[in-house]
C-alpha cells in the first residue's frame, strides 16, 4: 500500500513544468540533512535522528531527541544484535511500510519501558513486525543515555543506521512534520508504544534507495501563441477598389469550428505519461483554471476536429492539443490539471501555461537628446533658424522624436509569425494652441496679413493608415527592428512626423497644428489564405501619442523662428497602453496618411 | 512618397551637382584645433532631405558622398507631405559660403546658394580630407558621410 507521507510535486522548473505526482518515494538521506525539525535542530547528512516521545493533551511530547552517525554505528549494532539474541533483521523489502497502516495497527514492541529509560528484548517480538519497521524491529536493547537512561550503546540508533546503511531499513519520517500539540499530531511518523509507561519511541529518518517513481506527468508548453490567424481560410475582411484584405480575418482560428483542412501550426500537444501505477484506474479532468486573461481550448488534434474533454478510455499515455483562444495579461495565468485514481489512491498532476504574446511593457516615449533640459523633440528643418523649410518632431541632434517599444514574452523556441506595429493617424488639429485668422478662425498657418491656412488631407478622411504608398501590408516599419532575448521579444520602431512649409512660409508669424497617432501591437501571421499570400493581424493592446507644432515670429515680425513647445510629443507613456484586440480603426491599404498632406486656404 | 518601409530595392544616385556661376570667396580656415580632440566617425545610416525646385527627396549619404535617395521619396513635391518619417538632416539649405563638399574623400570648397545648390569656389584647392580639422568654428563639410565626435565620446 502506498505510503501516503504526501503527494509530491516534482516541479521541473519553469512555466509549463512537468508536475509529477507520484507515490512519494520517500526521503533518501540527504533530504533529511536540511529538515529544520520542530526542537529547531536539524539533521546533519549521513545522520539518522532518533526521539523519545511522550503522548500529552496537546499532543506528543519529545523527551530526548538524537542523532547518530549512520556510517559508524555498523560495528555497535551488529554487537548489540548479537546480544539481543537476534541474527540480522528480518524485514522485508525496503519502502513497504504504510504510515496510516502502522498507526491503525500499532505494533507494540516488548515492553519493559519505565520512566525515562526505554528497554527492550528481542525475543518479545520475532515475527510480529509489520514489514520493514526494520531498524527499531531488530530488537535491541536500546538502552541509551540520549533516552535519558543509564549505561548501554546507542543501541537503538546504531541498529536502526546499520540497517539504513544497509539498504534495508524502511522507517519512516519526513522533514518539517508537526510536532508538539496541534490537530494532527506527526501523522505522518512511526510511533510505537513502549509499554505501560507510556513512552514511544519514533523515528525518524529517511529511507534506503527509493523505490521507483509512480505517478502520471503532465507534458504541456510553457508557452502557447493565440491562435489569432486563419488556418481555417476564412476569407479576409477587405476595403477598398479594388477590394484589398485589412489583414484582420473573417473569422480568426480561435473562433473557428473544426475542423481544419491543415493543421494549425499554433495549437501545440501536450502529453500525459502514467509511470509505473496500476491499469484500470479512472480519470477526473482535465480541468481548467483560469488566474487572468489567459484562455485555452482543448482540441484532439492540430485541426480542431474534436474537443478533448477526457482521456481516452483504457489509455495510459496519451496526447492532446493546446489552442491559446486569447492572451495573458500575465504569466502562468492557466493551469490545466488531471487526476488519476487507482485502487482508491489518487495520483494528480498539474502544468501551467501562458498564452503568448504576454505584454512586459508597451508605449511611446518622447525623446530628446541626452542631457537637453528643455527635452526638445521638435525643430525648424533649418536648423536654429525659422520654419520657412517646415518643422519636424525630432530632436537637435536628428534622433527621432517618439520612440516605439513593445517588450513581449514569447517563448523560445519562438512561435509562428511575428510581432508588429500598425499605426493610424487619427486627429489633425490646426489651431490647437488658439492661433486665429483675422476671421477668428482657427488656423495651423497665420501669416503676416493675418489670413491663414490649415493643413488638410489630400484625398479621404481620417483615420488613415500609415504606410508607404504602395505598401501591402498594414504593418508599420520605420526604423523596425527586432531583438530576441531568450523568450522575450523586443520591437522597436520610431516616427519623427513632418509640417513642410506653405507658400510663403517666410511671411508666417504662427504655425499652430497637433497630429496625433494610434498605434497597435499586433501579432502577424504570413499565410496564404484563399489562395492569396496576406498578412493576419491579431490586435493585443494600443497606445496614443501625439505631436504639437507651435512656433511663433519672435515680435510679431516674420519669419516664424521661436518654436513655443520644444517637446511638442507627448503619450500615454513609455508603458501605459489598453489591452484590446478590436482591429485599428483604419487598415484599408488605400486609405493612407502617406503623400495625404497639404495647406489649404482658411477663410 | 511615404517613407514606410525604407526599401533601397532602386537607389539613384545623385549627385549634388555644383550649379552654375561661381564666387571666388575667401575662406579663412580658423585655427587648427589639438589634432587629437575630434575624431571623425563614418556614419551613412542618416536620412537626409535635399530640397530642389519645389522638391523634396529624402535618402541617405553613401561614403564617397554622394546622395542616394529613397525612390519612393525622390523628388516629392514640398506641396503635398507624408505624416510620419524618420528624423531627417536638411542637407542643402540653408544657403551659406564658405563650405566643403565631401567628393570621394577629398573636399572641394565652395558656396551652398539659395537653391540647395553647392557652387564650387573657382581656382580653390581640393584638399585632402585627412588634413581637415574639425572645429566648432571650421568650414563645414555639408554632405558629410558621417560625424565628428570628441575622442573618447560618442557625441556630436
Amino acid at each position: 500500500m502506498p505510503n501516503l507521507f504526501g503527494m509530491f510535486g516534482l516541479s521541473l522548473l519553469g512555466p509549463g513544468a512537468i508536475f509529477l505526482a507520484s507515490e512519494a518515494p520517500s526521503p533518501a538521506i540527504s533530504a533529511i540533512e536540511t529538515s529544520t525539525r520542530q526542537s529547531g535542530t536539524t539533521v546533519a547528512p549521513g545522520f539518522a535522528e532518533v526521539q523519545l516521545i511522550s503522548p500529552s493533551s496537546s499532543g506528543f511530547h519529545q523527551e530526548a531527541s538524537s542523532a547518530t552517525s549512520i556510517a559508524s554505528a555498523s560495528p555497535v549494532a551488529t554487537a548489540a544484535l548479537a546480544a539481543s539474541g537476534q541474527t540480522g533483521l528480518p524485514f522485508g523489502a525496503p519502502d513497504s511500510f504504510d504510515v496510516n497502516e502502522s498507526l491503525q495497527n500499532p505494533f507494540a514492541p516488548p515492553d519493559g519501558g519505565q520512566g525515562g529509560q526505554t528497554t527492550g528484548a528481542g525475543a518479545g517480538f520475532a515475527g510480529a513486525l509489520p514489514a520493514s519497521i526494520d531498524a527499531y524491529s531488530s530488537g535491541l536493547n536500546f538502552q541509551n543515555s540520549n533516552f535519558g537512561s543509564s549505561g548501554g550503546a546507542p543501541a537503538l540508533q546504531s541498529g536502526m543506521s546499520n540497517a539504513i546503511s544497509n539498504g534495508q531499513a524502511t522507517l519512516h519520517g519526513r522533514p518539517a512534520m508537526p510536532m508538539g500539540g496541534g490537530a494532527s499530531p506527526m501523522p505522518d511518523e512511526t510511533i510505537w508504544s513502549n509499554g505501560a509507561g507510556g513512552k514511544s519511541t519514533r523515528v525518524v529518518r529517511p529511507d534506503a534507495p527509493p523505490p521507483a517513481t509512480k505517478g502520471i506527468a503532465l507534458g504541456v508548453p510553457g508557452y502557447v501563441l493565440v491562435d489569432g490567424s486563419d488556418y481555417n481560410n476564412s476569407p479576409m475582411i477587405t476595403a477598398g477598389n479594388p477590394p484589398t484584405s485589412t489583414g484582420i480575418p473573417t473569422t480568426y482560428d480561435f473562433a473557428a469550428a473544426g475542423p481544419f483542412t491543415v493543421n494549425d501550426p499554433n495549437i501545440v500537444p501536450a502529453t500525459v505519461t502514467i509511470n509505473n501505477l496500476p491499469l484500470g484506474g479512472t480519470w477526473t479532468g482535465p480541468t481548467i483554471t483560469y488566474s487572468g486573461s489567459g484562455r485555452i481550448s482543448l482540441w484532439t488534434d492540430a485541426k480542431k476536429s474534436a474537443a478533448f474533454t477526457a482521456p481516452p478510455a483504457g489509455m495510459l499515455n496519451f496526447t492532446f492539443y493546446i489552442e491559446g483562444t486569447h492572451e495573458s495579461a500575465a504569466l502562468n495565468d492557466v493551469s490545466i490539471s488531471f487526476i488519476y485514481t487507482v485502487n482508491n489512491v489518487q495520483y494528480p498532476a498539474a502544468g501551467t501555461l501562458s498564452v503568448t504574446p504576454v505584454i512586459s511593457s508597451f508605449g511611446v516615449t518622447p525623446n530628446s537628446d541626452p542631457g537637453d533640459p528643455n527635452h526638445q523633440n521638435v525643430v525648424f528643418h533649418l536648423p536654429n533658424q525659422n520654419a520657412n523649410n517646415g518643422l519636424q518632431a525630432e530632436t537637435p541632434k536628428a534622433n527621432p522624436g517618439a520612440l516605439f517599444q513593445a517588450v513581449m514574452i514569447v517563448g523560445n523556441p519562438a512561435p509562428q509569425g511575428n510581432a508588429a506595429f500598425i499605426q493610424d493617424f487619427e486627429l489633425l488639429w490646426n489651431g490647437i494652441e488658439g492661433t486665429k485668422n483675422k476671421n477668428g478662425t482657427s488656423v495651423g498657418w497665420l501669416f503676416n496679413d493675418m489670413s491663414g491656412m490649415d493643413v488638410t488631407l489630400v484625398n479621404g478622411s481620417l483615420p488613415l493608415l500609415d504606410v508607404l504608398a504602395g505598401s501591402t501590408t498594414q504593418q508599420y516599419k520605420i526604423d523596425l527592428n527586432y531583438v530576441t532575448n531568450g523568450g522575450t521579444l523586443t520591437m522597436t520602431a520610431d516616427d519623427s512626423p513632418t509640417i513642410a512649409p506653405p507658400d510663403n512660409a517666410s511671411n508666417g508669424l504662427a504655425v499652430d497644428l497637433q497630429e496625433g497617432f494610434q498605434l497597435y501591437l499586433a501579432w502577424e501571421w504570413s499565410q496564404v489564405v484563399q489562395g492569396s499570400a496576406v498578412s493576419v493581424f491579431y490586435p493585443v493592446a494600443f497606445t496614443d501619442w501625439a505631436v504639437t507644432f507651435y512656433a511663433k515670429a519672435t515680435g510679431g515680425v516674420p519669419p516664424i523662428n521661436q518654436i513655443k513647445i520644444l517637446d511638442g510629443v507627448n503619450s500615454w507613456g513609455s508603458n501605459d497602453y489598453t489591452a484590446s484586440n478590436d482591429a485599428p480603426d483604419q487598415m484599408d491599404l488605400t486609405k493612407i496618411g502617406a503623400g495625404n498632406l497639404q495647406w489649404s486656404n482658411v477663410n | 512618397m511615404g517613407l514606410h518601409g525604407m526599401i533601397l530595392a532602386h537607389t539613384v544616385g545623385m549627385r549634388i551637382v555644383s550649379a552654375a556661376a561661381t564666387v571666388c570667396l575667401a575662406v579663412q580656415l580658423v585655427d587648427k584645433p589639438p589634432a587629437d580632440e575630434y575624431e571623425f566617425v563614418p556614419d551613412t545610416s542618416r536620412w537626409m532631405i535635399v530640397i530642389q525646385d519645389k522638391t523634396r527627396s529624402i535618402g541617405k549619404l553613401d561614403a564617397a558622398g554622394n546622395f542616394v535617395p529613397e525612390k519612393a521619396s525622390l523628388r516629392e513635391p514640398i506641396s503635398v507631405w507624408s505624416v510620419s518619417g524618420p528624423p531627417t538632416i536638411m542637407l542643402n539649405a540653408p544657403a551659406q559660403k564658405g563650405v566643403y563638399e565631401y567628393r570621394s574623400g577629398r573636399l572641394i570648397k565652395g558656396d551652398l546658394d539659395q537653391h540647395g545648390n553647392f557652387v564650387p569656389e573657382i581656382g580653390s584647392k581640393v584638399i585632402d580630407f585627412k588634413d581637415y580639422h574639425y572645429s566648432k568654428d571650421a568650414p563645414r563639410i555639408f554632405n558629410l558621410p558621417g560625424r565628428f565626435v570628441k575622442k573618447g565620446s560618442k557625441e556630436e
